[in-house]
């Protein structure tokens, strides 16, 4: 099809008449790289999930792909997974929201409320902490969340607390270091998208005698909307394979599903089933966002409907 | 330059440095200002051991009179290049896979740390020889299926000579019966640390007794070990039943027990509490011998009080467990290997090496030798045991158990979590 | 209450000055949060430098005694000084004189002005890496040392792989659809979702077995292995910065290059290429990041002696975290930031604001 579309002259559209090779030719780089060294080797580890577990392999694949198998899919659909994940997936929509919620506010304020040199200030001092090693930032969060730390002990002399703060290898202490690590990663997106706002839109609501909060509903949180959509993706789906916070600070509340995949890999060394799992997951995950985009797609259809109706009587 | 001992030197007590630094002038040549760092450690000097390139090639050192240290091997062979190991993260005296190396030895080493057994496992197998490491330190259960698929190499015990300086018991286990493969790194085994004051309990002194207090006292606050077998072995162990079994009643009763009874006591699943138990994240907590032992420095490094806290060694069985030093398949420079590993069969260096991770180190007549070197060593008991306690600790095996016993930790972790 | 509308950008005044102006609640509230969610995302990092001055031998158990001790433990004083002074004096000299120049002349060639600082930079960091081995002999802790080059040359080597691919693709995305997006993005989609560990096996084992094949040996390079494995998100991220910053700009320039003849190569370097230069410039350094902390897929990849970081850390997480590790996470961070500073005064003259590279960087 693509190579079809080789320089023809008038005939064509005029895009094609400057380029004489095929479409895809400035991602071809990419495909390589990804065909080489994403595709190819997720294929093997794909087809292993379809093999069965030979712990005696010399070959450096503990894998036996005599027989397919559904079997390890069958393993994986087990309750501890699902357990798991739900448990990953409720933490990360947590974690999200609340990103959304805290980030919302700061992105507003820069957006809107400051003057252009307070305003790449405050952007860069919300992108520099990031810089930091994220494994570092997340273990010093056990500083001051240590039951026999200082914060703990001040707040027990003042009495703010009648014993040691309980938060370390609890799912809170994931909870605040995962909005933590993630809340740059949304207030950024989020001040974009405000940033892009005309800021003629707001002032015509305004205008038009709609109060702060009807102008921000109607007029700013839905022009808004890409934003948010860039920040949860940014959020969410690195949150879901995230372990590594889990492991250094949650304990045993802080089971994650990607801990639950590395222990099929290593520990029981059944690279079956923790492919089948890691599959099931990336399944899983893209579900999840499937329903959200429905969700949203279905709110604000109703939202559109709900204000085709009350626009007029406010013209009226 | 500052007085106050770092952390380190709690554990090494200043007899001990006093006689290593004397000795390794005696013994070790170029070694000497290597150690002379030791005894300075805790200060800002900029005093290194580069200023002695000297290597003693190949000879045994003449010992002074009356010394036992005359009774062991002391054969230091030089070596050249790089040396790349592979091991468990702060495993070893920095002095030893560091400067002092370099300077007795001639090699220079590079240390990359693995988490668990099966990280060094996936690594070297999937590498298949690549991984460029030529010293790794897998725990004894795990050698017979490394040397199955191949990951590691014969050592040549032509080069290793001071392998005679190891105690017979620790040699010829049933994981690599004829040292084929593999020579004793340290030992250890398991028990719990408690804070008798949060748990007000006094004594724990069995496997049962840790799982009752653990499902009361310290209910929630509470740390097992993060390694499916030590897990089980809790339960075998206080039911009388050898944790290396097979039996499929045996795993069903320990399933049922665990999932269904246990573990929603548990706070984490961590295999180095000692940091945790110092910064007050539990009150009950599985652990190994030296990292307990660590962790009764840390409490007093974080202003808590040590004595509040108790160790018990495991009863009325526990584990022994044995990391060894291995040569990788595939390994780059097994030449400077094997003269690393003779080198840290001397006592001296052996010794010293000791003092730092609180492990037994398996050197024979260990206590007369520990005696000259160290004799006012901290919490000796906590690396020594008695020979009551050594014959109940059982060893480890990865057998057909395993993976069932890893699906049984996955769910007890899913039941955790709540 | 609809009247307290304040202008989007009053002429240069701070937010305190304009507060006294124009009391109004909403912002006040809004510029106390503001500040509660900066002090919150600076604590731990203000945390990790108190205890790389920690006194005791765990980075997070505060001793009540602060020593410069694990400092001396990662770095020779006397080398590090000696490089940060060289470092100083190089950058002053090419600052500084063309300044000199201009001022005694009374003006001076613009492209040297322009580039004097890069220049300095360069060429600090060559003379630099020949004086010390390749920073390896200011390290006392070589592995540490080790460690935190490896991060460097690594995510390095991995972001210019990203930006040149991922740019190139970002712009055959915008620019020149067809059927292969639809699979292409699902490709890309694969990439963000797949867990690492996933990645990093299949990664480990196909690099074993190309790496046997003639003339492909250099995959058994552990660096090699890096650059390899952390370009494949990173440049996943590039590509979407790329395209999105293309598809917010209609493609009339280049289409009225081509009308006036420009070859389509000259067309992409004249008209294309600056106007994605702040894409390219926030995926990098988003890129650089990313790679800089990626760790599952480097702790599987990496050979003997090329272990990165936070592969470092990883390591020895369940064990014992050194204060000197926390000293390395100080130092990496100083040198991104000033690496960034760099950046943004290389930006500042191409003329792009702060809206706008944040924009970028996002996607949006």
């Amino acid at each position: 099809m693509a190579i079809a579309q080789v320089s023809s002259g008038a005939i064509g559209p005029d895009k094609d008449r400057k380029w004489g090779a095929p479409k895809w030719v400035l991602a071809a780089p990419s495909i390589v790289w990804y065909a080489a060294f994403f595709v190819v080797p997720i294929v093997f580890i794909v087809l292993y999930s379809f093999g069965t577990k030979n712990a005696a392999s010399t070959s450096g694949v503990p894998v036996d792909l005599g027989s397919f198998s559904l079997q390890n899919y069958q393993d994986a659909f087990s309750d501890v997974f699902f357990k798991t994940f739900r448990a990953t997936i409720r933490i990360a929509v947590t974690a999200t929201v609340l990103c959304s919620l805290i980030g919302l506010p700061v992105a507003y304020f820069l957006a809107f409320k400051v003057s252009e040199k307070w305003r790449a200030i405050l952007l860069a001092m919300i992108i520099v902490p990031s810089f930091t090693s994220f494994l570092i930032r997340t273990l010093a969060w056990r500083i001051p969340l240590a039951p026999n730390g200082t914060l703990s002990k001040w707040l027990q002399d003042w009495g703010v607390l009648d014993g040691p703060i309980q938060l370390l290898e609890t799912q809170t202490a994931v909870q605040i270091a995962l909005v933590y690590n993630y809340l740059g990663f949304m207030i950024l997106p989020l001040f974009v998208a405000l940033d892009r706002i005309e800021p003629g839109l707001r002032e015509a609501s305004k205008d038009l005698g709609a109060g702060r909060l009807t102008t921000f509903m109607r007029v700013t949180f839905p022009l808004a909307g890409p934003g948010i959509a860039a920040g949860v993706l940014l959020t969410f789906i690195p949150m879901c394979g995230d372990f590594v916070t889990a492991t250094v600070l949650g304990g045993a509340d802080g089971n994650m599903i990607g801990a639950m995949i590395d222990s099929q890999f290593k520990g029981a060394q059944d690279w079956p089933l923790g492919s089948a799992m890691a599959v099931m997951m990336i399944g899983a995950v893209l579900l999840v966002l499937g329903i959200g985009y429905v969700v949203v797609s279905i709110v604000r259809l109703v939202l559109r409907r709900m204000r085709s109706v009350t626009l007029p009587e406010v013209a009226r | 330059m500052t007085k106050r001992p770092a952390p380190i030197s709690i554990l090494a007590p200043e007899s001990f440095r006093a006689k290593l630094s004397r000795r390794a002038l005696f013994q070790m040549g170029g070694a000497a200002a290597g150690l002379a760092v030791l005894a300075a450690c805790g200060s800002d000097d900029e005093g290194d051991s580069s200023g002695s390139a000297g290597t003693t090639g190949g000879t045994s050192a003449s010992t002074p009179e009356g010394s036992v240290l005359g009774d062991y091997s002391n054969v230091v062979n030089s070596a050249s290049g790089n040396l790349a190991m592979y091991t468990w993260g702060d495993y070893n005296d920095p002095e030893i896979v560091g400067a002092l190396a370099e300077s007795t030895l001639g090699v220079s080493m590079k240390v990359d740390y693995y988490a668990s057994n099966e990280d060094l496992i996936v690594k070297l197998e999937a590498s298949q020889g690549t991984s460029g490491f030529d010293i790794v330190v897998p725990t004894g259960a795990y050698l017979p299926q490394m040397i199955q698929k191949g990951l590691l190499q014969k050592l040549d015990m032509s080069k290793i000579p001071n392998f005679v300086n190891v105690d017979p018991a620790y040699t010829s286990r049933d994981w690599d019966p004829n040292n084929e493969y593999s020579i004793c790194k340290n030992w250890g085994s398991t028990g719990w640390m408690w804070n008798k004051t949060l748990t007000g309990v006094d004594s724990i002194s069995t496997w049962q007794e840790f799982i009752d207090v653990a499902m009361n006292q310290a209910s929630g606050q509470t740390a097992v070990l993060d390694t499916a077998p030590n897990v089980a072995g809790m339960y075998f162990w206080a039911n009388g039943i050898n944790w290396t079994t097979e039996e499929a009643a045996d795993l069903d009763a320990y399933e049922a027990f665990i999932v269904d009874e246990f573990a929603q006591h548990i706070k984490a699943f961590d295999s180095y509490p000692s940091t945790k138990i110092a910064e007050g994240a539990y009150t009950l907590a599985m652990a190994w011998n030296g990292d307990a032992r660590q962790a009764f420095v840390r409490i007093a490094d974080a202003g808590g009080d040590p004595s509040e806290w108790a160790w018990a060694l495991g009863a009325p069985a526990t584990e022994i467990w044995m990391d060894t030093y291995c040569i990788a398949t595939g390994a780059p420079n097994p030449d400077a290997a094997h003269a690393w590993i003779n080198w840290l069969l001397t006592p001296e260096v052996s010794i010293k090496d000791l003092n730092y991770h609180g492990y037994n180190s398996g050197m024979k007549n260990i206590d007369t030798l520990l005696a000259e070197l160290i004799p006012d060593i901290v919490d000796a008991d906590m690396i020594f045991f008695s020979d009551e306690q050594v014959a109940s600790m059982q060893t480890g095996a990865v057998n057909s158990a395993q993976e069932r016993l890893v699906d049984i930790l996955n769910k007890v972790k899913a039941k955790a979590a709540g | 209450m609809t009247a307290a509308i304040a202008p989007t950008s009053a002429p240069s005044s701070t937010p305190v000055q304009r507060l006294k102006q124009r009391p109004d609640p909403i912002r006040i509230a809004m510029a106390v949060w503001t500040t509660l969610v900066l002090l919150f995302m600076f604590i731990p990092i203000a945390l990790v430098v108190l205890h790389s001055f920690n006194k005791g031998g765990s980075f997070s158990i505060w001793s009540n005694a602060t020593s410069t001790k694990w400092w001396g433990e990662l770095f020779f004083a006397d080398e590090t000084w000696s490089l940060v002074v060289r470092f100083v004096v190089i950058m002053v000299l090419f600052l500084g004189v063309p300044k000199l120049v201009k001022r005694v002349n009374g003006g001076i060639n613009r492209h040297v002005e322009r580039w004097a600082g890069v220049t300095g930079f360069v060429v600090a960091l060559v003379l630099n890496w020949i004086l010390t081995n390749g920073y390896r002999d200011i390290f006392r802790n070589a592995g540490l040392g080790d460690a935190m080059r490896n991060s460097f040359i690594a995510a390095f080597g991995a972001t210019l792989i990203a930006v040149l691919i991922g740019g190139l693709a970002g712009v055959g995305l915008a620019r020149r659809p067809g059927w292969w997006t639809g699979p292409f993005m699902a490709v890309l989609f694969l990439i963000l979702v797949t867990p690492e560990i996933m990645d990093g096996i299949a990664l480990l084992g196909w690099f074993v077995r190309i790496g046997q094949l003639p003339g492909l040996g250099f995959f058994d390079e552990g660096m090699v292995r890096l650059w390899v494995g952390q370009s494949l998100y990173s440049s996943a991220v590039v590509t979407l910065i790329v395209r999105a910053r293309l598809a917010g700009l209609d493609d009339a320039l280049e289409e009225a290059a081509a009308d006036l003849g420009a070859t389509p190569s000259r067309a992409f370097r004249q008209i294309t290429l600056p106007l994605i230069s702040s894409a390219l410039v926030a995926g990098g350094l988003l890129s650089f990041t990313l790679c800089l902390d990626n760790t599952i897929i480097s702790s599987l990849v990496s050979t003997a002696g090329s272990s990165t970081y936070p592969v470092f850390v990883l390591g020895a997480i369940k064990s014992t975290i050194k204060p000197s590790v926390g000293v390395a996470a100080v130092v990496l961070f100083a040198m991104t930031i000033a690496a960034l500073a760099f950046v943004a005064v290389v930006l500042r003259r191409s003329g792009d604001s702060s809206s706008q590279i944040a924009a970028t960087m996002t996607g949006s």
